[in-house]
């Protein structure tokens, strides 16, 4: 399943970057986060629950942030278990600056495999409701910067 | 007292009022004092080992009792396969995975507790660290090099070969032919939906060392058997009581892991346990139906008489051998010949498996595939023949003066009259008429109307011991209690089908007692003698021949009896309705109300060489099986803009043999055609490439409903079988064997004059659609002249 979209946020592109590597912003914008905690350098055992499509469901698992190009892009790789579900996600993150200056463009691009009771239930609906869940974490992310 | 004629009489079924005013018990409405629930973990990838499993944290969880693995419970055998046919690569089949797993839902885990919730929270918590491998999805990749092995005795993924006919002479006919045609047809998975899903509760006894399990089987005592095996109990004791069971369809025609991990946390635990499989569940955790790739070939000579047909059958049996698994496809080999007359044909069967749910039996099971092919292609052939499909049906048909008949295949048609079906199916649907209208409506232009005619035969009455399996017969008793009422034991285990009716009807006859004072009992194997359950259209015709046997046992007694009383011979008794006179003598005479009575609380008024009771057991074991057949046809019209089909009529006359009850044999082709209907429109599993269900529940799995079906119109004829002293042959399954190949046939009709010779199933509004975008771009494009839309089997996608 591609996750794919883009959303612009009213910021500086070096500001954007240090709040999509900050872990305590990833804590608080990862919808329904509830432990996020290091385990090495830019890796992190999570705790979350979400609603994805019908199945609302505890899930944990690790979020990892790899091939950094600072203010340009990041990999960002998540695995998640739980309620008989797995999920495994990787994709790209790009930040460009917007045509009007001043905000900054962030397109994410990645390959999400859902396996178990969310493949079964929820196949159809997913893609709807991983982009929902991708529109609120940038959206916090640039409430965030504006506080 | 003259007893009005039962049989054949149109009577409503007993098991009706407390189905429908909610009286009855299911193994869900089991409730015991100190319960436990069960709930299975299941594996969330099709394919992968095991590294580990920390059931800690699940142990530690409120309300649980207990965590079992592979590693904490001992089977003294694995899961029962019934066929083990030589050459088959099979694999031990455990009720939990030890160290892989094969499909998404495969048995992991299973977790008791004090509620089912603080079970099914509890199962969550159990971590199990799997390491993936491919998944095997497509069933003609999985024997490509390259496609993971599943199990490492059956490279690549073949569970085995076989085949039926001559191939020499198949192939000489194929050379010899003035015309050939030939079809890849997709016989695609099916999900079986029982309106009740499974269920177990098992309750073991530590003072009289007695296991009772209820189970919603279709199989009592084979269930009783195999799990007395797999515990090491001595079988004696152990009891299985299936209840009410809503719907079974061939799918609870098995043995499953979750009546073996129940029964045997119920030992370990000394508590009664149950587990409740949900819909989802059902959807991984219970066997598939169908499942086929077929390539069929036919070679017509120049009059158009069949003088050839070649099969290759691709069958995907999923990641286990469930107790049918391998059976199944071949029974699609038995059935090649249909109703034709075939002097030469030839099969070959691959079965194969994926990491998809088992296959195993689904109503027809095997019989739906083989059928479809051979109506399919014959349909086909018909058209590039240039000839009526009815008249080209008409002149390949075994002519009734011919039975019994030996088809190619190998197998003994028992008696048939295909014509006479065809005839009353095509004067039932005024055929002239229809073909008239369907040039009116394709002349509009908005709709394209098609009509599909099918002439389907099944091999029914499962089984004859001898054709495999030792296990076919079947058993009954009857028996007088003293007050004259009777009470029938009867070793099949009805569902659905209504045996607690017809063979009341029987009884009712047979015995000259009116029909309220009979009982039918199934299903518990504390009261009923040993019996094989229902599948394979054989309650009526082979559990129905042993109760003919058994009434003819018990009236003999009661000849004797009434003999002694009438002081005449048993050979000058008249047994008539429920008098018993002297010959010639009619007004000499006794009841059989009193001859029961006398049998056991008189008896000092009988001789010492008549035993008390009134009452006999007989068994039947079939010396072949019965061949049901009929014609369908199915009117369709598709709406040019959407690709909707819409079912305009469905004529089905089926000749099921003798009929016993005809609002029965009505209500099972009611049932066999919307099913059947539902894989040619609705139905169908999908599986990602990693072999995760796409219609995983009843949201994206359609099933036919109501409002998408015509009123059926319905008859028959009726040629009874010399295989059983009823004449009856089944008709569980032939709605499902004739309806499926007849509105394909009626979709490709409407669409034919397109180049289309198949449309894939399930015929969605899509997938017509595609096809008539491509016809539409084809005609308006002149370089692309020539390419004929979706004529290559696999159109629509």
């Amino acid at each position: 399943m591609q996750v794919k979209g883009q959303t612009t946020i009213k910021a500086a592109r070096g500001e954007v970057w240090s709040t999509l590597t900050d872990p305590d912003a990833l804590r608080r914008c990862l919808p329904g986060c509830q432990r996020f905690d290091e385990v090495a350098p830019n890796e992190w055992e999570a705790a979350m629950t979400v609603g994805l499509a019908a199945i609302k469901g505890s899930y944990t698992g690790r979020v990892r942030i790899s091939d950094q190009e600072p203010q340009r892009s990041y990999r960002l790789s998540v695995e998640g278990d739980g309620g008989g579900s797995r999920i495994r996600g990787a994709g790209l993150v790009t930040l460009e600056d917007a045509a009007d200056g001043g905000a900054t463009v962030v397109s994410y691009d990645g390959d999400a495999q859902v396996m178990g009771t969310l493949a079964a239930v929820g196949q159809r609906l997913l893609q709807p409701a991983a982009r929902m869940l991708a529109d609120q974490f940038f959206a916090c992310i640039g409430t965030r910067l504006k506080e | 007292m003259a007893v009005m004629r039962m049989v054949g009489a149109r009577v409503k079924r007993v098991e009706d009022p407390r189905l429908i005013t909610g009286q009855s018990t299911y193994v869900d409405d089991i409730r015991m004092v100190d319960m436990l629930y069960g709930v299975v973990v299941r594996s969330p990838i099709a394919h992968g080992w095991i590294r580990g499993i920390d059931a800690a944290r699940a142990r530690a969880a409120p309300g649980v009792v207990a965590v079992y693995t592979a590693q904490d419970l001992h089977f003294d055998g694995p899961l029962p396969n019934a066929w083990t046919l030589a050459g088959v690569h099979t694999s031990r089949h455990d009720p939990l995975c030890k160290d892989k797993v094969r499909m998404v839902g495969d048995p992991v885990a299973f977790v008791v507790a004090e509620s089912r919730y603080a079970a099914r929270d509890a199962a969550d918590l159990v971590d199990v660290d799997y390491e993936d491998l491919p998944a095997v999805v497509d069933v003609e990749r999985a024997l490509q090099p390259g496609a993971a092995t599943i199990w490492d005795n059956a490279p690549n993924n073949e569970a085995f070969r076989t085949e039926v006919g001559d191939k020499a002479a198949t192939d000489a006919a194929f050379q010899r032919a003035a015309r050939t045609v030939s079809l890849r047809l997709v016989n695609q998975r099916l999900i079986p939906n029982p309106m009740e899903t499974r269920g177990v509760v098992a309750r073991w006894e530590r003072g009289p060392q007695q296991l009772t399990v209820w189970s919603s089987s279709q199989i009592p005592h084979l269930l009783r058997t195999n799990l007395a095996a797999m515990l090491d109990l001595p079988e004696h004791r152990v009891r299985v009581i299936v209840p009410e069971v809503g719907g079974g369809f061939g799918c609870k025609l098995n043995i499953y892991a979750e009546e073996a991990l129940t029964a045997r946390a119920a030992t370990l635990l000394h508590r009664p346990v149950k587990w409740i499989e949900d819909r989802r569940e059902s959807f991984a955790a219970t066997t598939h139906g169908r499942g086929q790739v077929d390539y069929v070939e036919l070679a017509l000579d120049a009059e158009s008489k069949i003088v050839g047909l070649r099969t290759r059958i691709v069958a995907d049996l999923g990641a286990y051998a469930q107790i049918n698994t391998e059976a199944i496809p071949t029974l699609s080999n038995l059935v090649l010949s249909g109703c034709y007359d075939i002097p030469a044909l030839h099969s070959e069967l691959i079965a194969v498996y994926t990491t998809l749910p088992p296959t195993d039996a689904y109503r027809g099971a095997g019989r739906p595939e083989g059928v479809h092919l051979v109506e399919r292609i014959v349909d086909v052939a018909a058209r590039e023949a240039g000839i009526d499909p009815a008249e080209f049906r008409r002149r390949n048909f075994i002519p009734k003066d011919r039975f019994p008949y030996t088809s190619q295949a190998g197998v003994d048609y028992d008696s048939g009259d295909y014509e006479a079906a065809l005839d009353r199916a095509l004067e039932m649907a005024d055929y002239p008429a229809l073909r008239a209208e369907q040039r009116r409506v394709n002349a509009g232009g908005e709709r394209l109307m098609g009509i599909g005619i099918s002439s389907y035969i099944e091999l029914s009455g499962f089984n004859p011991s001898g054709s495999g399996g030792g296990i076919g017969w079947e058993s009954s008793t009857v028996r007088f209690e003293p007050s004259g009422k009777v009470t029938v034991l009867t070793g099949v285990s009805p569902h659905g089908q209504g045996q607690e009716t017809t063979f009341a009807q029987i009884v009712s006859d047979e015995l000259g007692v009116p029909f309220e004072d009979i009982v039918v009992v199934h299903g518990d194997t504390a009261t009923v003698q040993y019996g094989m359950g229902t599948y394979g259209s054989r309650g009526t015709a082979v559990g129905g021949a042993a109760l003919m046997r058994a009434t003819d046992r018990v009236r003999a007694k009661a000849k004797r009896i009434a003999a002694h009383l009438l002081e005449a011979s048993p050979e000058d008794v008249v047994y008539d309705g429920g008098r018993l006179h002297v010959g010639g003598l009619p007004d000499r005479a006794v009841t059989i109300q009193e001859v029961a009575k006398t049998a056991y609380l008189q008896v000092d008024r009988l001789p010492q060489e008549i035993e008390p009771g009134l009452e006999a057991t007989a068994a039947f074991d079939p010396t072949n099986f019965t061949w049901p057949f009929g014609t369908h046809i199915a009117v369709v019209e598709i709406e040019r803009e959407t690709g909707d089909v819409e079912l305009k009529r469905m004529v089905a006359v089926d000749d099921c043999g003798r009929i016993i009850s005809p609002l029965l044999v009505a209500g099972q082709v009611h049932g066999g055609l919307t099913q059947g209907i539902g894989q040619a429109l609705f139905e169908g599993a999908q599986f990602d490439e990693n072999g995760q269900p796409l219609t995983g529940t009843l949201m994206d799995y359609a099933l036919p409903l109501a409002s998408g079906l015509p009123r059926f119109e319905l008859d028959h004829t009726e040629t009874p079988t010399p295989v059983n002293p009823l004449g009856a042959k089944g008709v569980g399954e032939a709605g499902t064997i004739g309806a499926t190949p007849a509105v394909c046939n009626a979709v490709v009709d409407a669409l034919a004059h397109l180049g289309v010779r198949d449309v894939e199933m399930p015929i969605t509004a899509e997938r017509v659609w595609r096809i008539l975008q491509e016809a539409e771009r084809v005609a308006v494009s002149p370089g692309a002249s020539g390419a004929r839309p979706g004529v290559e089997g696999g159109t629509g996608r």
